[in-house]
């Protein structure tokens, strides 16, 4: 797992112009490297694709105007996941309220997974309490350590490892068909 | 393998594939609206691959009108037109007339429906009245004798039939039914703008073919145009050189950039193969100049207007490798657009950055911006009339308005100007603190001055830059905002304020059914459901009884559940049933679930054991359900204080049904 990736990215000290913009390509590299995973960890947290992708997308549009003061974070890709996840609760708030949440039902009813979910593994992962599954999704499905998880949800390590050793401990169940 | 390793490859095994190709243009659309303001709506990107899907399909499908042709067969109908597909090639079209009929000849370099090989469309067409034209049946033929193939959708002959077009004597253009403009080959119309140009430097498919094999052999003539870095999408199109040469030797810019202030553009890869970037609008710069308006804008700044103190001529431009693809193939401008002026002010909206000549707006001075915040902030401290600078109806919803939490007064402000004025239309963002009981209580909050579409000065909050859960804090604290939840088309609503939070998962949320989690735990629950149905013998869901007193009587009755007796209580000044509801000891498993469920509802409505539920039961006052049930589920041990949580919730709830 390139679980230092972001860090990498955050840390490219060679392509920084000191009080200047920097490039956006930094963000496109840092979009090709982490954008997949981010979309494909918050889909299985919360079971909806098109959510997913517009929070995520949504993240990286405001990094990009903010890229001159992001960029010079230790690590950018914390701070896109972490905007990300809190897009997608406000996503979900918004979706429940005026006009156009009421408009948006028809689409949200088209994406919402199917009851009956493919793996005992899914399965699990749904029952789980949601911080236990961010925490096992931002863990094993986006390849972050504990400390980048702790980082992204904003939570002190040990409660991620609290969370990730529960979550473990259901996925495992349902992996070995003893859940 | 770990069991580690076996969790994370199976959950990733079963991960949704992710389309990166159009989430980066999005991403780059969304950041230039948001550089001009908070509001914009990312399309969900289903929707854009079928637009896009769609307009490929039809990419021959053209429309024109004009001077009734059959009077007048020589009339502004015939001649030659132009026009750039969605796959960035252009299309040719000859019009010419034989006796009382109109023939049309279309040719396109770069056809998706013949694998990328050019194509030819024939037909003849009739008059509609005086300004259509259309063309029952044309027939289509790739030109290396392959059989043209619709990648998606309805069969090719389905969206070319009865092709139509549309003419503007006021511009001289021809308009399909999607929307594509066709422009006159060496027209002299009363208005040539938008002028719509073909390749460069190559200017045909056969051009390009010979440059790709002189390129291949090392000439210095060509080899420029390949770009192996922008076919990896490792460059943006503002930084490749046959950009740079275009809008330097082609059009004559010394200076220039992407109209946002940035580089611009991506490559991606069509479903056809072809590589190509995507359409960036580029604004040239006066030479050498400072922007007088935005002289410190790190955007902007250095790219004065070229026309007169606001407008930038400007260009649209898509680059494509329109013959060999990947690493070693030619770039090529496929088309330019030079984008017109429009009569309407810039807004905050995407069509503004890309479909029309771009202009910057005065920026407000800091005494006009200071002068709005200072009186929104006195009508704080005065207790009225706040909300009357809010941009949006909305935004009254802004927390704190007029006292703290304590519901203290305000007695003093502050502001501080964090960012702007932003290029091109001076949003300026700034940081407000209100003081309460003598300074003990600072109330700080993040609220933009902008120009809204007629020009006049307006406070947004929270400013773009700032997630909305933190755009209020109190001494340091994120202030929780209730929010108004609607359900049932909003004839329910109800208020939910921080630690409860809407649920994050898919399969709790319906347009009947709403679920809340209380500090993000999946236990403590609030779940909001229409119409509810028993869970029969067999996980079976039963019919949805026809009112709350029917419902309670069933989950008294079922084995698997140990229901209280319901009591009456008052919901929103409702009657309704109040009941408590456990598993049973030995309740059975509803397989698709993992619980026992109490209604139909999945995990959301199923209780582990430990688990109480309290169930409020209501005869629905409206037409669109029957009955209405809130259930708050917790832990036994942490089931009253759960419930008290949840009670200014239930109070809140209303009903706006006639």
């Amino acid at each position: 797992m390139a679980r230092d990736d972001a860090n990498e990215i955050g840390d490219r000290g060679d392509e920084r112009e000191e009080g200047l913009l920097l490039t956006p390509a930094t963000l496109e590299a840092l979009f090709r490297q982490s954008y997949r995973s981010i979309v494909q960890a918050l889909a299985l947290a919360g079971g909806d694709l098109a959510a997913a992708e517009d929070a995520t997308q949504e993240a990286f549009a405001q990094a990009w105007v903010s890229w001159g003061r992001i960029s010079r974070y230790d690590n950018p890709g914390a701070w896109v996941r972490r905007v990300a996840i809190n897009k997608l609760h406000n996503a979900h708030r918004s979706r429940l309220r005026g006009e156009a949440a009421v408009q948006r039902m028809t689409y949200e009813v088209a994406s919402v997974p199917p009851a009956e979910p493919e793996s005992d593994l899914v399965l699990g992962l749904q029952r789980l309490p949601y911080k236990q599954r961010l925490c096992a999704v931002l863990y094993y499905v986006d390849g972050l350590s504990t400390a980048e998880v702790a980082q992204a949800m904003a939570i002190s390590q040990g409660s991620v490892s609290q969370h990730l050793n529960r979550a473990r401990t259901a996925l495992r169940a349902h992996l070995e068909g003893t859940a | 393998m770990t069991i580690d390793e076996r969790i994370a490859a199976e959950l990733r095994r079963r991960s949704p594939q992710v389309d990166e190709h159009l989430a980066w243009d999005r991403i780059q659309s969304a950041a230039a609206k948001r550089r001009r303001g908070r509001a914009f709506r990312l399309v969900p990107i289903s929707v854009a691959a079928l637009g896009s899907a769609l307009m490929g399909l039809i990419l021959f499908s053209s429309f024109f009108s004009g001077p009734d042709l059959a009077s007048d067969p020589g009339s502004s109908f015939l001649g030659t037109w132009v026009n750039s597909d969605t796959d960035g090639s252009i299309q040719t079209m000859t019009i010419g007339s034989q006796d009382d009929a109109v023939e049309i000849t279309v040719h396109d370099v770069f056809s998706s429906v013949c694998s990328g090989a050019p194509s030819t469309m024939t037909g003849t067409g009739r008059l509609e009245g005086k300004r259509g034209l259309v063309i029952p049946a044309p027939v289509l033929t790739c030109d290396d004798g392959s059989q043209p193939v619709a990648m998606s959708g309805p069969p090719l002959e389905d969206p070319l039939r009865n092709l139509t077009f549309t003419h503007d004597p006021g511009t001289d253009t021809l308009t399909d039914n999607i929307g594509a403009i066709w422009v006159r080959v060496g027209g002299n119309g009363p208005n040539p703008e938008p002028t719509v140009s073909g390749m460069w430097p190559q200017s045909s498919l056969e051009e390009v073919r010979e440059a790709q094999r002189l390129a291949d052999a090392g000439d210095p003539g060509y080899t420029w145009q390949v770009d192996p870095e922008l076919a990896a999408w490792a460059k943006e199109a503002g930084d490749a050189e046959i950009v740079t040469r275009f809008l330097r030797d082609e059009l004559g810019w010394e200076e220039f950039q992407w109209s946002v202030g940035g580089h611009g553009g991506s490559s991606e890869e069509t479903s056809a193969g072809l590589m190509w970037a995507t359409e960036s609008v580029f604004i040239r710069c006066a030479p050498g100049l400072t922007n007088p308006l935005y002289p410190d804008d790190p955007a902007g700044g250095n790219c004065a207007p070229t026309i007169d103190e606001y407008r930038y001529e400007t260009v649209s431009l898509r680059i494509a490798q329109l013959g060999l693809q990947g690493p070693s193939g030619l770039w090529v401008v496929s088309r330019w657009v030079m984008l017109p002026p429009s009569d309407e002010p810039m807004t905050h909206g995407e069509e503004s950055f890309s479909q029309r000549q771009i202009e910057q707006m005065t920026p407000p001075s800091d005494a006009e911006a200071t002068a709005l915040l200072e009186a929104f902030l006195q009508a704080r401290i005065d207790g009225e009339g706040a909300q009357e600078f809010l941009s949006h109806p909305a935004d009254g919803e802004i927390p704190l308005l007029f006292a703290t939490t304590t519901g203290a007064s305000y007695e003093t402000s502050e502001i501080e100007l964090l960012a702007g004025p932003v290029w091109p239309l001076g949003d300026m963002e700034f940081e407000v603190r209100l003081f309460a009981e003598g300074g003990e209580t600072v109330v700080v909050q993040f609220i933009e001055v902008r120009r809204d579409d007629t020009g006049r000065l307006v406070l947004v909050y929270p400013s773009g830059s700032v997630p909305w859960q933190t755009a209020t804090t109190e001494n340091g604290m994120t202030v929780a905002m209730a929010e108004l939840y609607e359900f049932l088309d909003g004839e329910v609503t109800f208020e939910v304020a921080q630690p409860w939070d809407g649920s994050f998962a898919g399969w709790e949320e319906s347009p009947t059914m709403t679920t809340l989690h209380l500090d993000g735990t999946h236990e403590e629950r609030l779940v909001v459901l229409a119409d509810p149905r028993p869970i029969e013998t067999g996980c079976v869901h039963g019919p949805a009884p026809g009112d709350a007193e029917a419902l309670a009587r069933s989950l008294m009755s079922d084995p698997d559940l140990e229901a209280a007796e319901a009591v009456a209580v008052h919901i929103a000044g409702i009657e309704a049933l109040q009941m408590d509801v456990m598993a049973a000891t030995r309740a059975n498993l509803c397989e698709d679930v993992g619980v026992p469920e109490v209604v139909a509802g999945g995990t959301a409505t199923g209780l582990e054991p430990g688990q109480r539920m309290r169930l409020y039961l209501i005869d629905y006052p409206g037409g669109s359900a029957q009955v209405l049930a809130i259930a708050i589920i917790a832990p036994e041990d942490r089931f009253e204080s759960v419930i008290e949580a949840a009670t200014p919730i239930v109070e809140s709830f209303e009903f706006h049904t006639d």
